[in-house]
Order: C-alpha cells, then structure tokens, then sequence
C-alpha cells in the first residue's frame, strides 16, 4: 500500500507542476488503453523487470516513437498500479 | 586531373588536438587534425550493445597515387546487432582504397563500389555462419560515407543517417543538405520501393504508425539486412518475426548509395555528419547554428548533449536524470548517436604541407550490458 501512496503522491507532485518538466528523480508516464492518465514516477522503476516488462509491451504498440512525448503505456491502469505497487 | 588544392590551416595549436576518451556511455574526441582541418566526433550508447559505429581516414586515398590526398569519414547506424556495422568500419575503406587504386582517383563510382562490395563480403559472411548463427541473416546497417578530395566532397549514403552543410551567409550559416535519405517515411522512398515493386502491394506496410518495409524495417536501403536481399534466408530457423509470408526473387532492400558530389567554396565552413539519433531531435538549422556558434574543441559532445536535452524534453524528465539511464531500457528514452563534425580549411595547395595520417575508430568496444 505504501508504494500506491507514493503514487498518488507522485500524483500530487504532478498537480503542483506543469508538463515541462518532472521534478528532479521522476519522469511522466502515460497510462491506459484508450485515455491515457499521466503519472510521475521515481527514476528507479526503470531498472525493476516488472516495469521494463511494460515498457516492452508499450515497445510492442508504439516501436519507441511513444504519441505523447512521455513514455506511453499502454495496458489497463489497474494493472499499472498492481505492477509499480510491488516496486521497491 | 587530380590535383588537391586545400591544406591544413597554419598555426594549427597541436595542444588543442585531444586523445579519444570514454565517459560513461559516451566516446568522444574534442579535437583532431584531418587533411583539410579540424574535426570533432562524438557518440552515445543507447542500445544494450553499441550499434552505430564511426571513422575518420585522413591521408593517401589510393595505394598507388600520392597526390590523391584527402579525408573519409563514415558512420555506420546498426540495426539488430553490431555485426554490420562494425563489419562497414573493418571494410569499407580498404576497398575504397582498392578501388581509387585502380583508376588512381576518386570518383562516384569508386565509392559506390566500395559500397556494393561490402555489402556482398558481409552476405558472404551471413552465408557461412547461418549454419550456427542464422540470426547474422537480420543483422544490417545504414551507410554513410563523406570523401573531401580535390575541391569536392562526395557523400555517400545508403539507409537514414544524414550529412549537412554549414554555409556561410549574410552574417548567418545556411543548412545545405547533401545527403539523400533511403526511409520508409519519405515520400520519395516510397515511390521508388512501389515503382521497383509494382506487383508487391504489401512492399510497404504501415506499423506502429510508421510506414515499414514490409512491415518490418523503416530503412528502403541498407548494407546487410541479408533476410530481404536473397529468399535463402527466408525460412527457418530464422527468427518468425523475420520471415515473410511469401516468397520472393527480387531483393527487396539494395546496398546503392545515392551519391552527391558539391564542389567546396570559401563560404563552406564545416559539414556534420550524424545518425538519425541526432536528427529526430536536432533540424538541420539547429545543429548547423549550433556548431557556428560555438568553439571548435568538443563541437560533437555540445550537439549530443542538445540533443539528449531535446530527447529529456520530450520524456518530460531532466537531462540530469536521462544521463543516469542504463543502456537498454534508455533505447525508450533516445537511439544510439553518433555524430562528427569536419571543418573546411579553403586555403590555397602548398605542397607537402599535409597533416600526419590518420586513422580514427569510433564506437567499439563500448559498455555491454551482456
């Protein structure tokens, strides 16, 4: 559950600054299917498989020209939150 | 005739001259001496394995012709492995060599050449180790090669990287393109794959909403790339992702540069030439403002480093945080990068006034996460 607050903090990070740029740490992600929601989160996802692993799948859809601008993600959200909650 | 007519620039401070040197995922050179002046090279790691590959050759262009003097710069774009292009950088100007032996010049077709015999040595080497490695079969590269010989520079170029001129005008630079650019997503490449393949209406197949040769590769020319020259390869136990559904007889992807030749002038100042890990990021107009506006010593890394804040821009993150990335998972954030920027030097020929030979190699062997 701690990981899922550190999202929704990263979150209310994200309310506080504009798109240009996240803060020191983080990078955006945008998650979902058809609406895509933006999320901050911390650098050191991107070393763990588990996000590496969605990070293929997005690879999978977009090549790595990702629509927005920010990496894309393009699985349910549900499973995003289930993924990075388990994160370290 | 054959006669060069530009040297080095006096006073050249040999302090100035850098050793090549690593950081991290990047391999640079600030500054060197080719036979017409400075140089600069520059590149970065994104791939789990370095892909693009570099060099610079300043000096004797022929083995039999000592006045035929002048510089060779390649950059080499890999694409599913490193093979290739390190294969281009092994090859492709001892052939040129050979090949400006024979008629004792440079010329277009010596180029082109070198181009197709490189190209035809790396399938030969496909052909020998499918047996035990038969994924050489999808293993290419892009080719683009720049020769400043007698006044004029020849840039060769088979697949997307790129070369642009800085030419000097009304107080600014000009980008001039010399480069002509074999892609998918150019209009101009693709009326030239559906003319070559009339009959084929899957040639060209749009993916991930990007136009791909047959829905596998964005390139319409590269070296390599054996899978869609020869039906050979077109079976197991190449990977399925490789395999095409139909048969075919006539190669899909050719080796063929298209060749430019532009004869230099005073107001020439430099030409970069870069892979399109650069460009996705940088125009021409930026990088060639860039390279005006800045000292010579480490001219490349300054355009990397605009480039990756471009690429940092677009991730919305902080160029800080990009460069701790690892290579592999940072393919997501930008490509590999190679660029080089070479200065003119318009100075009258005064004999025996070359720079010492020289021979640079880029990119290899760089960090493996493997």
């Amino acid at each position: 559950m701690a990981l899922v607050r550190s999202l929704l903090g990263a979150k209310k990070i994200l309310s506080r600054s504009t798109a240009s740029a996240a803060p020191k740490g983080f990078l955006a992600v945008y998650v979902g299917e058809s609406q895509k929601k933006r999320y901050l989160v911390p650098l050191s996802y991107l070393s763990q498989p588990s996000f590496q692993a969605l990070l293929s799948k997005s690879e999978e859809e977009f090549g790595f020209d990702h629509p927005m601008g920010g990496l894309t993600i393009p699985c349910p959200e549900d499973t995003f939150i289930n993924v990075t909650s388990r994160l370290q | 005739m054959v006669k060069p007519c530009w040297r080095i620039g006096a006073g050249m401070e040999r302090s100035k001259i850098n050793p090549t040197k690593v950081d991290g995922l990047t391999w640079y050179k600030d500054l060197g001496l080719h036979t017409f002046g400075e140089f600069s090279m520059a590149m970065i790691q994104a791939n789990s394995v370095m892909e693009d590959q570099c060099q610079i050759e300043s000096g004797p262009l022929t083995f039999n012709n000592p006045t035929v003097q002048g510089t060779f710069v390649g950059v080499y774009d890999g694409h599913g492995g490193p093979e290739a292009s390190r294969f281009i950088a092994d090859n492709i100007f001892p052939k040129l060599k050979k090949f400006a032996s024979e008629g004792r010049e440079i010329s277009e077709q010596v180029i082109s050449k070198a181009f197709a015999e490189t190209d035809k040595d790396f399938l030969k080497t496909v052909t020998k180790q499918w047996p035990t490695n038969p994924q050489m079969a999808s293993v290419g590269s892009c080719c683009l090669a720049g020769v400043i010989c007698n006044g004029l520079v020849y840039i060769a170029n088979t697949g997307d990287s790129r070369a642009v001129l800085g030419r000097s005008e009304r107080g600014g630079v000009r980008a001039v393109q010399l480069s002509v650019e074999h892609n998918a997503n150019l209009e101009s490449a693709r009326q030239e794959l559906w003319s070559l393949h009339p009959n084929d209406p899957t040639i060209l197949v749009m993916k991930h909403r990007l136009w791909r040769v047959k829905g596998v590769i964005q390139v319409t020319r590269s070296i390599g790339d054996a899978y869609l020259k020869r039906a050979e390869f077109n079976r197991e136990p190449l990977l399925p992702k490789f395999r095409l559904p139909e048969h075919f007889t006539k190669p899909i992807l050719s080796a063929d540069p298209s060749v430019t030749i532009t004869r230099l002038s005073p107001q020439d100042e430099f030409i970069i030439l870069a892979s399109d890990g650069l460009w996705e990021h940088l125009s021409n107009q930026e990088a060639v403002d860039i390279v005006h506006n800045s000292p010579r010593q480490g001219i490349a890394r300054r355009l990397l480093k605009a480039a990756l804040k471009e690429a940092a821009k677009k991730r919305e993150m902080r160029y800080s945080d990009l460069t701790e990335i690892h290579p592999g998972v940072r393919r997501h954030f930008h490509d590999d990068i190679t660029v080089i920027v070479v200065y003119l030097n318009p100075h009258p020929v005064k004999t025996n006034s070359w720079a010492s030979p020289l021979s640079i190699r880029g990119g290899y062997p760089m960090h493996s996460t493997s």
